[in-house]
Parts: C-alpha cells; sequence; structure tokens
C-alpha cells in the first residue's frame, strides 16, 4: 500500500503527466495487449524441429496488415523499415507464403486472423500424414491420402505465428496500423510505427535426443526441463467383463478370443487450438454409438457361448507417429496389457496378446460422406471377407477397398504383424473427404453437425451415425452369434446428438452431465495429445463416458458404490441412468481402464534415437505467449535522445570541473566571522 | 529498441547531478553524509505527503492537492535539516578533515543538502518512467508523444539543480533571518511543480521553457548568494 502511495505522489510531485494519478505505470500507457491469440509451438523428434518459436524476450516488428498476397507482395519488396509482423487473414496462410516470407529475411513474425472468407480447404499436415510410421506404399502418388495438405505443420519456421479469433482484436491492429503506418511508405522509418512484440519463446532446440541429454542430470547438474514427451491415456473397455464369478473371487477368462473395434483420439492444428470434427470426433462418437449399440444386443451367454469379447479401444496420440498405437502394441507383445506386471497364471486378469486379436475394426473419419462407406483392408482373409460380406448385407452403401489402408493405427499393428487380420471404415476412398484434417476448421460446420434437441432431421449426420453403427453392430453380433440380428434394438440418436455436442460445442452436455459432477468451461476441448504429465479433460470425460455405456448396473446409488474389497478387473461409479433421467444415478460396474500413451521410445533404457522405430514427438516447454501492440520509435529520434544525454554529461564534467577549480575566484569567500574570543 | 531512449535520458537527467558529486562531494565522507542525510529528509517529507494524500480520500484524484502540500512538506523539512546542520557544526568540525572549509563556508553545506534533496527527488520522479522505457516500445500509442521519456528526463534534472539552488538560497536566508529570500524559494517551488501539471496536456514545451528560466534566474540568484558576482565570473573567465 506505501509503495504505491508514494510512487503517486512523486507522480504528482514533478510528472503529472499520467492524466489519472493512480498506481497505474507508463507502461500501461505505452502497450496495448492483444487478448485470445492462440501461437504455435515448436516440437521435436529424433531428427529435426518443427513449429516456431519467437526470439526469447518476444520477436517484434512493424505491423503491415494486408488482405491479399499482392499487398503482402508490395511491403516484402518495397519496406523501408523491416522487421515487419504481417497481418492477414487465414486464407492466405499457404506454404508457398511462408516461404515468400521466410526468403524475403524482413520478417520477424506472422498474425493470422479468422475472417468470414469460405475456405476450400485448410490443413497443415502432410499429404501422406504420418510419413515414417505407416507401411510403405500405402500413400500412393496419384492418390494422396491429403491432398491439399501443405506440410507446414511440420516445417520449421523461424518466426512465431499466432492465430487470432476475435474481431475486435483484429480491429484494434488494423486501426493502429491506419493510423500510424499506412501511408508514406517510402519515409516509414523516419516517424514512430505502430508494431507488434510476439512472445512465445520456445526452450527446446534442434532434435529430441539434444533436448532430453540437456534435460538430463547426468551431463547437466542443474538440468532444467526443456522438453517433454507427448502422451496421454489410451482408453480401452470390454463389453462384458474379462473375468467371472463372483464379486470376491472371480476369475480371469484365459480362452477368451478378442474383436477390437477402435478409433483415434486426437487431433492437432498448427495453432494452440484444434476442432477435430471429422477426425476424430465422428469416429469417437460412432464408437461410443457402437459400444451402446452392442451392450443393448448382446449378452453376456452369447459372449461366453462364442468365447469371443468386445474389446473397445480409443488411441491417443495417434497424429504424431501413432504414439498410443505403438505402446499399446509394445505393451501387448511384452504381456504388459491390460496391466503391467501380472504373471501369466495370474488371476486377476487375462494377458490380452496381438495373437488374441482375431478381427481390428478401426473406425476412421465418417462425417464428410453421408452417400458411401468404404472399408479399407490390404490383404484377403477369411476374417476380412466375412466381415465385410456381413456388413454389405446389412447396407447398400459399404463399399470395400482392397489393397488399401489409409492412415490409421492399423498400420502399427500391421508392422509388427503382417497378417494382422484388420480393416478401416472410413468416408473416404482414395483421399480425404475432409478438406480440413488436422486444423482449427475441422469444426461442426465441416461435418455439418447442428443439435437437434429431439434428433428429428432424418438426413443429419446424427442419423447416419447412428446407421452406421447398426450396420457394424450387427455384422458384429453376426460374427459372434453366428445369426442374422432380427431385433427391434437400435442406435440411440439421441445419444449421437448429445455426443456431438460434448465435442464439438458444449463439454457440460447431458452426457458429460451423467457421467460426473465437475463443471467445464463452455468452450469444446481440446483434442491435442499435450504431454505426458497432464491429464487431458477429454480423455478423462472420454473415459468415463466410455466406461459409462458399456457398464452393468451394480444395483442401488448409495456410499457403498465403492470397489471395497478391490477387485482389480472393475471399477464402481455412481453414474445417471441415462441422458434423459440424469437425477436418477445407480450404481455401475466398470470394465474401462486406460493404458499410458506414451511412445515406448521413452521407457526403453537407451532407446537407439535413430532407429525410427517409434515415435520420438516431444514438446518444448515455454513459459508465457502474448501478443501486445506497440509504438516504436523512429531511430531519429532514438539518436537524438541518445546525443542528448550524452552532450549533457560530457558538458556538464567539464563545467563542473571547471568551476570547482575556479571556485576560490569565482566566489568571494564570506567575511570572517569574529574571531572566538574565549579558546 | 529504446535502450537508447534509456539511456538517453538517464544520462540526461543524471549526468550533471553525477558530476557534480564526483567534484564536489566525493573527496569529503563528511559531505557524502550530509548528501545521505538531505536525501533521507526529502524521503520523509514524501511520506508525509503520502500519508495526507491517502488519509484525504476525496481529493485522491486531484494531483494539485498532493502537489501543493507536497511543495509545504518539502520546504518544512528543508528547514528541519537546516536547523539540524547548524546545531550539528560543531560535531564536524571533530571528525571532518577538511573541517575549516566545511564550516567556515556555510554554503558549501547548504549546496550539499540541497543536490542531496534533488538527487533523490529526481530519483522518485524518473527511475519508474526510464525503466519502462527499456522495452521495444515508446510513448504515443494511447496518450502522449514520443517527446515524453527526454522531456521527463529535462524536467528531472530541472528539479534536480532547483533544489541545489534553493537549499543555498534557502539556507542563506535563515542565516540572515531574509524573509523575501524565504519567500522567494518557497514560491518559485510552488510555480515550477504547478507547471508540470501542464503536462497532461502533451505541451511539453509549455512545461520546460518557464521551467528552464527559473532554473537560470535561480541559479543566479543562488550564485550571487553564495558569494559569486559579474565581475568574479568576468574574473573568472578572462584569467584563463
Amino acid at each position: 500500500m506505501n509503495k504505491t502511495t508514494k510512487c503517486t505522489l512523486n507522480a504528482c510531485f514533478i510528472l503529472c503527466i499520467l492524466s489519472i494519478g493512480y498506481g497505474e505505470r507508463t507502461k500501461d500507457k505505452m502497450y496495448e495487449r492483444i487478448t485470445g491469440a492462440r501461437g504455435c509451438y515448436r516440437r521435436l523428434n529424433a531428427t529435426h524441429q518443427i513449429g516456431c518459436s519467437s526470439e526469447r524476450d518476444g520477436s517484434t516488428g512493424v505491423i503491415f496488415y494486408a488482405e491479399t498476397t499482392e499487398k503482402l507482395d508490395f511491403i516484402l519488396h518495397n519496406g523501408t523499415a523491416p522487421p515487419y509482423i504481417p497481418v492477414m487473414p487465414v486464407k492466405i496462410l499457404t506454404a508457398d507464403v511462408i516461404r515468400k516470407l521466410i526468403d524475403s529475411g524482413i520478417v520477424s513474425g506472422l498474425v493470422v486472423h479468422a475472417n468470414n472468407d469460405t475456405l476450400d480447404y485448410f490443413t497443415h499436415d502432410y499429404q501422406c500424414p504420418n510419413p515414417l510410421s505407416s507401411l510403405d506404399g500405402t500413400c500412393k502418388r496419384e492418390s494422396l491420402w491429403n491432398p491439399h495438405g501443405t506440410a507446414l505443420l511440420f516445417t520449421d519456421i523461424p518466426f512465431p505465428i499466432f492465430y487470432l479469433e476475435e474481431e475486435e482484436e483484429v480491429w484494434k491492429i488494423r486501426d493502429c496500423f491506419k493510423k500510424f503506418n499506412d501511408f508514406d511508405y517510402d519515409a516509414q522509418a523516419d516517424r514512430p510505427l505502430c508494431s507488434l512484440e510476439l512472445k512465445s519463446f520456445m526452450y527446446a532446440t534442434t532434435d529430441t535426443p539434444t533436448c532430453k541429454r540437456r534435460s538430463s542430470i547426468m551431463t547437466n547438474l542443474n538440468p532444467v526441463k526443456f522438453c517433454d514427451p507427448l502422451g496421454d491415456s489410451n482408453i480401452w473397455s470390454s463389453l462384458y467383463p474379462l473375468v467371472e464369478g463372483s464379486r470376491n473371487e472371480t476369475v480371469p477368462l484365459r480362452n477368451h478370443k478378442y474383436i477390437v473395434i477402435s478409433a483415434r483420439m486426437d487431433t492437432t492444428s498448427m495453432f494452440e487450438k484444434t476442432a477435430g470434427g471429422n477426425s476424430p470426433v465422428t469416429g469417437i462418437v460412432t464408437l461410443l454409438t457402437l459400444a451402446k449399440y452392442l451392450k443393448g444386443i448382446l449378452t453376456q451367454d452369447d459372449i461366453n457361448r462364442a468365447k469371443l469379447n468386445i474389446l473397445f479401444i480409443l488411441f491417443n496420440g495417434e497424429t504424431y507417429d501413432y504414439i498410443g498405437s505403438q505402446r499399446l502394441l509394445y505393451d501387448m507383445l511384452n504381456g504388459y496389457f491390460p496391466v503391467k506386471g501380472l504373471h501369466e497364471t495370474n488371476d486377476i486378469l487375462p494377458i490380452i496378446r496381438p495373437d488374441d486379436i482375431k478381427l481390428f475394426i478401426e473406425l476412421s473419419q465418417l462425417g464428410n460422406n453421408m452417400d458411401k462407406l468404404y472399408v479399407h483392408y490390404l490383404q484377403n482373409s477369411t476374417q476380412i471377407d466375412s466381415f465385410y460380406s456381413k456388413l454389405r448385407n446389412y447396407s447398400e452403401k459399404i463399399k470395400d477397398v482392397p489393397s488399401s489402408m489409409p492412415p490409421a493405427s492399423l498400420h502399427t499393428f500391421m508392422k509388427k504383424l503382417p497378417s494382422f487380420p484388420g480393416l478401416v471404415i472410413s468416408d473416404h476412398e482414395t483421399s480425404y473427404t475432409n478438406h480440413f484434417y488436422n486444423s482449427i476448421f475441422d469444426d461442426a460446420v465441416n461435418i455439418g453437425f447442428t443439435y437437434d434437441p429431439n434428433a428429428t432431421e432424418q438426413n443429419s449426420l446424427q442419423y447416419f451415425i447412428a446407421n452406421v453403427s447398426e450396420v457394424i453392430g450387427n455384422s458384429v453380433y453376426e460374427t459372434i452369434t453366428g445369426k442374422h440380428y432380427s431385433g427391434k434394438y437400435t442406435a440411440d440418436v439421441v445419444l449421437v446428438n448429445e455426443l456431438f455436442q460434448c465435442y464439438l460445442e458444449d463439454p457440460n452436455c447431458k452426457v458429460h452431465r451423467a457421467t460426473q459432477k465437475g463443471k467445464l468451461p463452455k468452450v469444446p476441448l481440446s483434442l491435442y495429445v499435450g504431454v505426458d504429465h497432464v491429464a487431458n479433460y477429454a480423455t478423462t470425460l472420454t473415459s468415463l463416458t466410455l466406461g459409462w455405456l458399456t457398464a452393468d448396473d451394480a444395483g442401488e446409488s448409495n456410499i457403498n458404490c465403492t470397489n471395497n474389497p478391490r477387485n482389480y478387473a472393475f471399477k464402481y461409479y455412481n453414474m445417471s441412468k441415462s441422458i434423459q433421467e440424469l437425477n436418477v444415478t445407480r450404481c455401475y460396474k466398470i470394465t474401462m481402464n486406460t493404458t499410458d500413451a506414451i511412445s515406448p521410445a521413452f521407457i526403453i533404457p537407451d532407446y537407439n534415437w535413430t532407429s525410427g522405430q517409434y515415435s520420438t514427438w516431444t514438446e518444448s516447454t515455454w513459459t508465457e505467449m502474448n501478443v501486445r501492440i506497440f509504438l516504436k520509435p523512429s531511430s531519429a529520434h532514438e539518436k537524438m535522445t541518445i546525443a542528448i544525454g550524452s552532450l549533457s554529461v560530457i558538458f556538464s564534467f567539464i563545467f563542473v570541473y571547471f568551476v570547482k577549480s575556479r571556485s576560490h575566484i569565482l566566489f568571494t569567500p564570506p567575511l570572517p566571522t569574529e574571531a572566538p574570543t574565549d579558546c | 529498441m529504446t535502450v537508447c531512449e534509456f539511456f538517453g535520458c538517464t544520462f540526461l537527467a543524471f549526468g550533471p547531478p553525477f558530476a557534480m558529486f564526483i567534484f564536489t562531494i566525493a573527496s569529503d565522507p563528511v559531505r557524502i553524509i550530509i548528501l545521505i542525510a538531505a536525501a533521507f529528509f526529502w524521503l520523509l517529507s514524501l511520506l508525509l505527503s503520502s500519508m495526507l494524500w491517502f488519509a484525504v480520500v476525496p481529493l485522491r484524484q486531484e494531483l494539485a492537492f498532493g502537489l501543493v502540500f507536497s511543495v509545504f512538506f518539502q520546504e518544512a523539512f528543508r528547514y528541519i535539516i537546516y536547523k539540524i546542520l547548524r546545531k550539528a557544526e560543531s560535531g564536524f568540525k571533530k571528525i571532518s578533515d577538511d573541517s575549516a572549509t566545511l564550516i567556515e563556508n556555510k554554503h558549501i553545506l547548504a549546496y550539499v543538502s540541497g543536490l542531496g534533496f534533488g538527487i533523490m527527488s529526481g530519483a522518485f520522479s524518473l527511475v519508474n518512467v526510464v525503466a519502462d522505457a527499456v522495452g521495444p516500445g515508446t510513448m504515443g500509442l494511447k496518450s502522449g508523444n514520443e517527446m515524453f521519456f527526454i522531456s521527463s528526463a529535462a524536467i528531472s534534472l530541472c528539479f534536480i539543480l532547483l533544489h541545489t539552488f534553493w537549499s543555498v538560497i534557502f539556507f542563506n536566508a535563515c542565516d540572515n533571518k531574509n524573509l523575501v529570500h524565504l519567500g522567494y524559494v518557497v514560491l518559485s517551488h510552488l510555480i515550477a511543480s504547478c507547471l508540470t501539471l501542464l503536462n497532461r496536456y502533451q505541451n511539453y514545451y509549455a512545461c520546460i521553457i518557464p521551467l528552464y528560466l527559473i532554473v537560470s534566474v535561480t541559479g543566479s540568484f543562488a550564485f550571487k548568494v553564495a558569494g559569486g558576482s559579474y565581475a568574479s565570473f568576468k574574473n573568472c573567465i578572462s584569467i584563463k
């Protein structure tokens, strides 16, 4: 308190420039923060760094507001006050433009902003996503999976890039540009210019091994963590428990085989924001709907009779070289799945190995083409052929694409086990129908989703996804029971509708309210895999949802709904009975669990980084990301200031020395006081 | 980078007092002690003014109110340090190597304590401004203009010099019971401080030019009080 008042009064005393005499600093008048800007990170793999970073104390540059590439060219050729920071609509963000900006050498940052342009495509992943960890020859030159991909996401860009969504903030920048910069370009260097400071300094450089070495206590006595491995958790759940028997004396069902139904859990984007409408949300929603549908039509007896259970797996980190599936396969091959450290003959859970998987069905992007569904597989086998013919029986829309495999978790399995029986169901045949793959615009609009509380519109995405779930569900039913499904049970369209809302619009949706009590911010959850030591909300919520949809009712909801005595095969939760009856809770016995989705590269001691065997992605650490506008003084003014200051010092030294040396002449000594008389 | 502005402004405001310190103060420990004591007394006056400002809630937004009272507090403390220094004179005799000049020429005490006052007030008015000048930006985005920093530095220098001169005049006036000189000091201090109120209209010249006029008038006055004259000035130059 005292400090503020002191400062304030002193401001009153001499410099009353601050028109409000409160504890406001001069700084507050000089800088204006731009809120809501989303930066881009730096990531590293075993050999490269990608993404962007600012200078350590922020990159600064003069604002140039460019609506078109022509305007951008103008400043790149005629700019007289470099460095510049162009501010441009997101539509111009292409590989060519970035190349041009880098080559010009006068650009120190970039801000792209959203506007009302309709985009035809916007995807910055590779044309062949995950090129290094996919099977060779699956991405053909004449039919690239992601033909519009610019690969900018995987380019090392030497300046920071920010994405600005709020129109108001864009106007702030634009107004400042118009007021100070947008005239008389030849004489720009002679006047103060409106500039931007972009701060997003990334601590890691070069590649993951370098960063790991620098962060290690063995090489550095005071290690600072420069990067974190990308990773989160895979979610899995079985349709019916992996064990049987009474609650306290369960025995694992060792001789069961499995049908795996999987989807990916994550997406990414250039900036600190993700959307993920078609990839992965359509896959996740279909998987969850399918889980509920299968729970409804298959009984424990069907499973026991066929000795064929169903495993639902959501892989995380698949965007970055299949982190989740690589780890899961590594765990399975080592006998660590479902839980690490169990002996072969334990009495807790059966150990599941890749051999136990009879069929692997992967749900890829499903939302951009409602007329056809494509079944991709690499080689024919009896399981695949028979499953395909079942699918075909239930729907005319299904078409197979032999010898084809779009980027999918299945690549990981087939790389290790070439005859692994797997197929991928997707909405695309030879290249993505999703033109916004792994970008901020792969949103609800992209897949044509509008929330419809009662789900009445028959031609909607919701009905399509419910339909797809039924077709796949019926085929799985037939595979397990050997009978054609003729029951009345249907996939829950209302659930589909709610699930889409959960992921694309509001995380406080009915499904999440049914499974947990937390209150979440009303912005879509990030589906970026993130770094290993931070748990994603999306993963936790999805795991609860999957658990809930495959749960068995365990009686009344009360405080005794706990796992006591502990049974490692289950979890017990109180959850709502259904999305229609949120206030009626029951106790549920859940088989869902999670496993680490952190690349084996980070857990194998002395892993050979150059082997290319596993994903090695890490994300650099950083402390702050912010953007502010300020006025950059002209260099003439700066020179004048320092000249005046230096002159003042030199002159005063000479003058004071002169006066001091001649003070006896300059000042006549005062008359001597009367001599003390009584000394 | 406006590190240039930072150094420019710091040099401008603190170059002259630094030169004065090096050549006239640093050689004598007693002078340094007096300088620090004076600076401390200026801080006490600031403390009292801020307490008053804090206590009178309705007038907190009024710069002029705090400013006027602050001037009176400063002058009161100038009187207090005068009294103390005069009382302490006999003590200085015992500890100082150069006691003869220090005691005989009473203006030296006045000059040293004035510089102490000035340096502290200059530091307080400028330090947090130049601290903000280091960043990449300058004034003018929302209000003010490019001249803000250099004007602030010039005004600070002005007040550092004024405090030195005022003390010389003030001490002499107290010795001689000269109320007119005392009145001049208080009045010119009030006027100079009130001139800075003009800065909010961003017309820095309107403030700086009259301020430097006051500096030159007060400076000549102090020169005269300290025993200088036109003749001695001429003497001084011609001998060279």
